[in-house]
Parts: structure tokens; sequence; C-alpha cells
């Protein structure tokens, strides 16, 4: 998938946006890293805005601070399907793999955080968009939550853009690398040749966590 | 007694649901105007919130009659002036809540839904969903400005007797004869209908007491 003309400045925070081409890898897990205030938010909703040019059917983004709608789990996740239009064939088994089917007729917002963050996970994945966007999903939910997030996206062959300041864990599931920072990309590739020591950058954020 | 409490109802609900009609358009106008004014819009409703009765009262007065802008109606001392005078009082407060809880819980719902490439139309039929309980609430504040206040019916009601009395009006009146037992009736009984429609408007509010688990 094709990204170019991202481009963005916020007047008041004098915050510059500008990322010329990127260029994601098909039905991989491609990783966003950078520090906080680099512009990975903005960079994401720049792409689910259709304010810069790509090749994507469909897409969706998973918010830092999700959207639950009023209402149950199962409200929930039949109105992400009827916004999504899609019907995605092994909804039960996801809902299974999330450990969400035991919460279906509870209440969405009286969930505990690592199960809203889970249930806005299940609606991310079950548009079944092209393009899975996901920004910091893995923050502050257990490790078990964690776990089940991520065997799940090892399991589908879909595209991902993750966003996560856990880097060694998105350096694990990772296959593609971006590092961003204020606003530009400074350096992309695959594992083998992002976490390298000539990458200074990169090895400041792995040596800081 | 009966025929009191039957207009007091009906320009008391009429006034709501018009209020609240009017209050919702321009709130959601206010939340998605891009010109420059809109701050100084803003800035007019909240004032408008707290306009004391019969200041309102005073200047339709002024408009509807004889002689007034709007003196062609005839309907200064009609029972419809009521309407119109509590719809105006209702107005802002609604628009001024519609806006400020579309500023607070509005900006991620319309983005999540504009991912999905839903019309305006749509998007606004969600939002009224997904909100409804703030929209009770909103209702609710509505009435309560309604029952509560006398001014203005006064003033572009005149209190007559058989046509455009209703029950703040008839107590004020009841007061000033020094008739304070019947007033003090007419007060209960406003007091009544006010808990029965807020107790109503509640049961529609499932979620009330299921707290955000935050
Ligand atoms: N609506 C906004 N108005 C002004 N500045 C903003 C706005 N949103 C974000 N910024 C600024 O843009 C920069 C990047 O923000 P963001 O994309 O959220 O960073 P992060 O990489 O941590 O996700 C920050 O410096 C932030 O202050
Ligand atoms: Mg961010």
């Amino acid at each position: 998938m094709k990204i170019s003309n991202c481009y963005l400045k916020y007047e008041k925070t004098n915050f510059e946006l500008n990322i010329p081409k990127m260029e994601l890898q098909d039905n991989k897990i491609n990783c966003l890293l950078g520090d906080n205030g680099s512009g990975k938010s903005t960079l994401l909703k720049q792409i689910v805005t259709d304010n810069c040019q790509h090749d994507i059917k469909s897409k969706i983004l998973m918010l830092q601070k999700p959207f639950i709608f009023a209402g149950t789990v199962e409200d929930n996740i039949n109105k992400i399907q009827k916004l999504s239009k899609n019907i995605i064939q092994d909804k039960e088994q996801i809902l299974a793999d999330l450990m969400l089917l035991d919460l279906r007729k509870q209440r969405a917002k009286s969930l505990s955080g690592g199960q809203k963050q889970r249930l806005a996970f299940a609606m991310a994945i079950l548009s079944d968009c092209d393009l899975i966007m996901l920004d910091e999903p893995f923050n502050n939910i257990d490790l078990k939550s964690q776990h089940l997030m991520v065997a799940l996206m090892k399991r589908l062959d879909k595209t991902f853009l993750l966003v996560s300041h856990k880097i060694q864990l998105s350096r694990k599931i990772g296959d593609y690398f971006f590092l961003i920072d204020e606003g530009k990309l400074i350096v992309e590739g695959e594992k083998e040749v992002f976490f390298i020591e000539e990458n200074n950058k990169v090895m400041q954020l792995l040596e800081m966590e | 007694m009966i025929e009191v409490i039957k207009l007091t109802l009906l320009v008391n609900i009429s006034a709501t649901l018009l209020g609240m009609l009017f209050g919702l358009l321009l709130g959601y106008q206010l939340y998605f105007m891009k010109s420059k004014i809109k701050y100084l819009l803003i800035y007019l409703t909240k004032t408008m919130m707290g306009l004391p009765p019969v200041v309102l009262g005073l200047v339709l007065f002024m408009l509807l009659k004889t002689n007034g802008a709007f003196g062609f109606l005839h309907i200064l001392y009609q029972p419809i002036s009521l309407v119109v005078a509590q719809t105006l009082l209702i107005i802002p407060i609604v628009s001024g809540n519609v806006y400020q809880l579309l500023v607070s819980k509005g900006e991620v719902l319309f983005f999540t839904l504009d991912m999905f490439k839903l019309n305006f139309i749509n998007k606004i039929k969600y939002s009224l969903f997904e909100f409804r309980n703030d929209l009770i609430f909103i209702l609710i504040l509505g009435f309560s400005r309604a029952v509560s206040e006398v001014g203005s019916v006064m003033v572009v009601g005149g209190n007559i007797k058989d046509h455009t009395r209703i029950m703040t009006t008839a107590l004020a009146n009841l007061k000033s004869q020094g008739n304070y037992n019947e007033a003090l009736i007419y007060g209960v009984i406003l007091l009544l209908i006010a808990f029965i429609v807020q107790f109503g408007l509640s049961l529609l509010n499932k979620e009330e007491d299921n707290h955000e688990n935050f």
C-alpha cells in the first residue's frame, strides 16, 4: 500500500508533519516508532481521514482512547459490522480468541480498562478493512490481554500499521519498521536492517526502554 | 382549577418540545459552524441561558402589542403567546447544553463515524441515539425552566382568568390576594407535576445508575 503527500501544520504548536512517501508492506505488521509528540497519531489520523494520497480501499483506526458505543459489548460489535458493511466469517472465533464471548451481554462502558481495549481491538478487526491501524493498543492492559491481541494479529493475514511505544514488543512481532521524528520519517526497513548499530535513533529508543 | 392545570400542562409541554426541537437545531448548527461569528454566538447563547423571564416577557410584549413589529399576529394575551414566551426561554438552555455536549463527547464519535463515510444526516442520527441519555437530561432542564417561571407568561399572557391563567401566575395572584392556603395547593400540585414528568423522563434513561467504569 502506498501513501504519499502527507502534510499538515499545526500553527498553534508549530508542529509540522511532512511525509512525501511511505510504502506499507501488504499483509504484514508494519510498526511505526517514535518519541512522544513525533507525530505518530497525527499521521494515522491524516491517513484515515483521506488527507493524504493513498491506494488503500478501506481502512480503520483504533484510536489511542477508543470510542465505545452505548449499550452492550454485543451492541458495539453489531454496530461496527453495520457501519463497515462487512460480514466477517470467523467472527465467533475472533471474539473467542479475545475472550470476549462471556462479556457479550455486559454493558460496554462498565468493562475494565483492559476489556474495553480488547473490545475496541475486536471492533477494528471485525470491520475487516484492508488496513488496520492501531494507535497504542497495548496501553494499560495486562500481559494476558496483550498476548491475546498479539496472537490474533499474527494469526490473521492482514495489513497492520501499529503504533506502540513498547519497542521490544514491536521488534518481536513486527515485520517492517518506520521511525518518525519531528514529523518526518527518518529510518525504515525490515527487522535486520532497522535494528542495527548504525541507526543511532533506533538504538537510543531501544536503550531507553 | 382543572382548567388552569390543563392549560399549564399544555403550555409547559408544548414549549418544552418546541424549545427542544429548535434548541437541538441551533446547538448542532453552533457545533458544526465554521464561521468567525461562531464564538460570538456561543457567548450570546450562554448569556441568554440566564435571561430573566420578565425581561424576555417585556421584549416580547413590545413586539407583540398592536403597534409592535409582530402586532399583526394578534397573539398578545392569547394562550399561544405563553407558548411562544416559554419556547424562547428554553431554546438557549437546550442549544447551550447541546453544544457543550457535542464539544465534550461528540468529537470522538464524529471522527469514528467519519471513518465509515457516513453522510451528515446519518451522523446526526447516530449522535442523537448515542447521546440519548444526555439529551433526556437536557429535556428535563428545559421543562424545569418552563414550570418554574412566572415572569414572561405574566407579562405576555396577562394572567386572564379562564384564558391565559396558568399555575404559576394563578399562584402569584392568590398570594397577592392573601389567599395563602389555595396558593399552597397550587404550589403542591406544581411540584407534583414536576415530579411526575421528571420521573417519567428518567424512566427512559435506563443507564442513569450504571456509571462508567474509569
Ligand atoms: N489539534 C492539535 N493542535 C495543535 N497541535 C497539535 C494538535 N494535535 C497534536 N498536536 C501536536 O502535534 C505533535 C504530534 O502529536 P501526536 O501526533 O499526537 O504525537 P505522537 O507521536 O505522540 O502520537 C505534538 O507536538 C502535539 O502537541
Ligand atoms: Mg499518539
